[in-house]
């Protein structure tokens, strides 16, 4: 019944048209992004000339410092970075120009936007359940609702893991257009990290589609899917983690964030610790505990709208 | 016993502490088309919804009893349309039956192009489903409820939105799953004289209570014209009945006679009761349609009837 149920679901996801149109969405957010890092010449807009650069690089800052310390130097006007206006170049060597493949897929996973494009297809492919009713076709027990629902899910998870791989591919397509060198980087590190960006970002899709079956909303996943996707939460997270730090007896490193799937997914590395690793994956088979008891009950309790 | 396929005892549901639906008790047997007639809101979608494992009663339970396999096994021979039928708007007909073709493990393309026919959507059958008319939808909705073939067919107001044809369509279809199928029914309808027409068996439900449950044969008995005597002395009525060839008649109480024949005649009969020195409390010839009756048993002076 299962596998039935699966082709159903699976034939109902060829059908929209946003199941398509999200992976040219991701296309052209992910060449932006390429050429971002790859081509687009941070030091040349603001002004800043090669020794600088190696001047900061030096000092110890990584690539998103030298960035961060060439945006304060002209905003800020402080006197680190001296902007040469007369110098400004759009285009050029990216900060990333000469970095690897699983670097700069890091880079693309860990701005979350694929996941916000999955969170976008499984509100459209979760709410839609609710909008149409379609279940009531289905005469099934509410006990038997679970296979649907794990027939729901896989059809999630392939879409996740569709978008994972082209997101990789975007990245190798980008690289072979405006990198230095298109260099695979295949380590063990490099390929743990695929696969567990890969189960956080399956495990977040999973949840999605929980809070749009909770909330029978397809606005609600959507919505709340976006906003994690996006850092919105990060205020909160800081009062979060200031509250907790001042009434809890809790290290001085703690934080909210780390138990959150999006703040793993944003936060891992291709050159994870294996604490951030272990985080990562307890992280995820907790919400995943999470997703499929709140499904499970919501299936036996729920009458049909 | 009779050979029933559903059984319902004191089936209940409620809803924030309100009985949507309180202790209904059904027998619905096999190869019957049952009506189930009752206002808005009476819990006839309710009902429904229970018994094809939609909502979870509250109290009480039903069990298939023409299934050997019980629930489970009845409900993978069950079709539904209740309320709205559920498409997929940005799918095609043909499309929106393959969706629960596939969930049914039927991979055949002609058995789909078969059941649009069915139900006259043949020709429409690469249209968006959410272009549809209200009409249209209803026949599509029909035509996924019957993928499977099943052996109980539920169908909440499927004459909703039809025009006359098409309730005539629908009709004869229905008469012809259950003729030639052997399709048990059950149907709700508010257009009592359409729902008259094809079913064999009813219920009436007021306020989720089930208010009576009868044959077409009892039912229509019921609704015939009649006169309706009223008496405390209905055995010493009975002989002048028959003498007077009145001889179709049913006693309905210690009050109540119902007289069938020679309905033109009450002069007669009323002069003859008189003549015996019995006194009445009432008499007068009585009509009434299923719709009249089913307002009378409900005790509803208007309002819609659905």
């Amino acid at each position: 019944m299962f596998l039935r149920l699966f082709k159903s679901e699976l034939f109902r996801a060829s059908k929209f048209k946003s199941t398509y149109i999200l992976i040219i969405v991701l296309f052209v957010i992910s060449m932006f992004l390429n050429l971002v890092t790859l081509k687009f010449d941070f030091l040349g807009v603001y002004g800043m000339d090669s020794e600088q650069y190696i001047r900061l690089a030096e000092g110890g800052n990584s690539m998103e410092g030298v960035n961060d310390a060439a945006q304060v130097g002209t905003i800020m006007g402080e006197s680190m970075v001296t902007s040469n206006t007369e110098e400004v170049k759009i285009l050029g060597e990216g900060l990333f120009y000469s970095a690897d493949i699983p670097t700069l897929f890091q880079i693309h996973v860990s701005d979350l936007d694929p996941i916000m494009l999955l969170a976008i297809f499984v509100g459209i492919f979760a709410g839609d359940i609710i909008s149409t009713g379609v279940n009531k076709n289905l005469v099934i027990s509410n006990n038997k609702r679970n296979l649907l629902f794990a027939a729901r899910a896989t059809v999630i998870a392939i879409y996740a893991v569709i978008i994972h791989i082209f997101t990789w591919l975007f990245t190798l397509f980008g690289a072979a257009i405006w990198a230095e060198k298109v260099d695979l980087g295949w380590s063990q590190h490099a390929v743990g990290y695929w696969f567990v960006s890969l189960l956080l970002t399956i495990v977040f899709a999973i949840l999605i589609y929980a809070i749009t079956v909770l909330t029978k909303s397809k606005a609600a996943g959507i919505t709340i899917g976006v906003v994690l996707s996006t850092g919105a939460l990060s205020l909160i997270i800081s009062i979060a983690d200031w509250a907790i730090k001042k009434k809890l007896d809790v290290k001085s490193d703690f934080s909210v964030a780390n138990y959150l799937l999006t703040e793993n997914l944003g936060s891992l590395r291709v050159d994870y610790t294996n604490t951030a690793l272990i985080r990562a994956l307890v992280v995820a088979a907790f919400y995943t505990v999470v997703g499929i008891v709140v499904v499970a009950v919501i299936n036996k309790k729920r009458d049909l709208a | 016993m009779e050979d029933y396929l559903l059984v319902t005892e004191n089936l209940s549901k409620l809803y924030k502490g309100v009985a949507a639906v309180d202790k209904v008790n059904l027998h619905i047997k096999k190869g019957c088309i049952y009506g189930l007639i009752g206002k808005n809101g009476a819990g006839k979608t309710t009902i429904m919804k229970m018994i094809s494992g939609m909502a979870s009663p509250s109290s009480g339970s039903f069990s298939y009893v023409g299934f050997n396999g019980g629930t489970d096994e009845a409900f993978s021979r069950i079709g539904v349309l209740i309320e709205a039928p559920a498409l997929q708007p940005n799918l095609t007909a043909y499309d929106n039956m393959k969706m629960k073709c596939l969930a049914y493990g039927i991979g055949d393309k002609q058995y789909i192009n078969d059941k649009l026919e069915l139900v006259g959507l043949g020709k429409v059958g690469k249209k968006k489903a959410g272009k549809f008319s209200l009409g249209m939808k209803q026949r599509l909705g029909i035509a996924l409820a019957l993928v499977g073939e099943p052996d109980f067919l539920i169908l909440d107001e499927p004459i909703n939105g039809l025009d006359p044809q098409g309730i005539v369509e629908v009709r004869e279809l229905l008469t012809k799953l259950n003729e030639e199928k052997k399709m048990t029914i059950l149907i709700s309808s508010h257009i009592l004289e359409e729902l008259a027409k094809v079913a064999t068996d009813y219920a009436i439900i007021n306020n989720g209570v089930i208010i009576e449950e009868s044959t077409n044969a009892e039912l229509k008995e019921k609704c015939r014209d009649k006169i309706v005597i009223k008496s405390a002395d209905v055995s010493k009525i009975l002989p002048i009945l028959d003498s007077n060839d009145f001889s179709d008649y049913q006693v309905i109480d210690n009050n109540t006679i119902y007289v069938y024949n020679r309905l033109n005649d009450i002069s007669i009969l009323n002069m003859e009761i008189a003549k015996a020195g019995i006194m009445l409390d009432s008499i007068g010839v009585e009509a009434s349609d299923l719709e009249e009756y089913f307002l009378k048993v409900t005790g509803t002076v208007t309002g819609d009837i659905a």
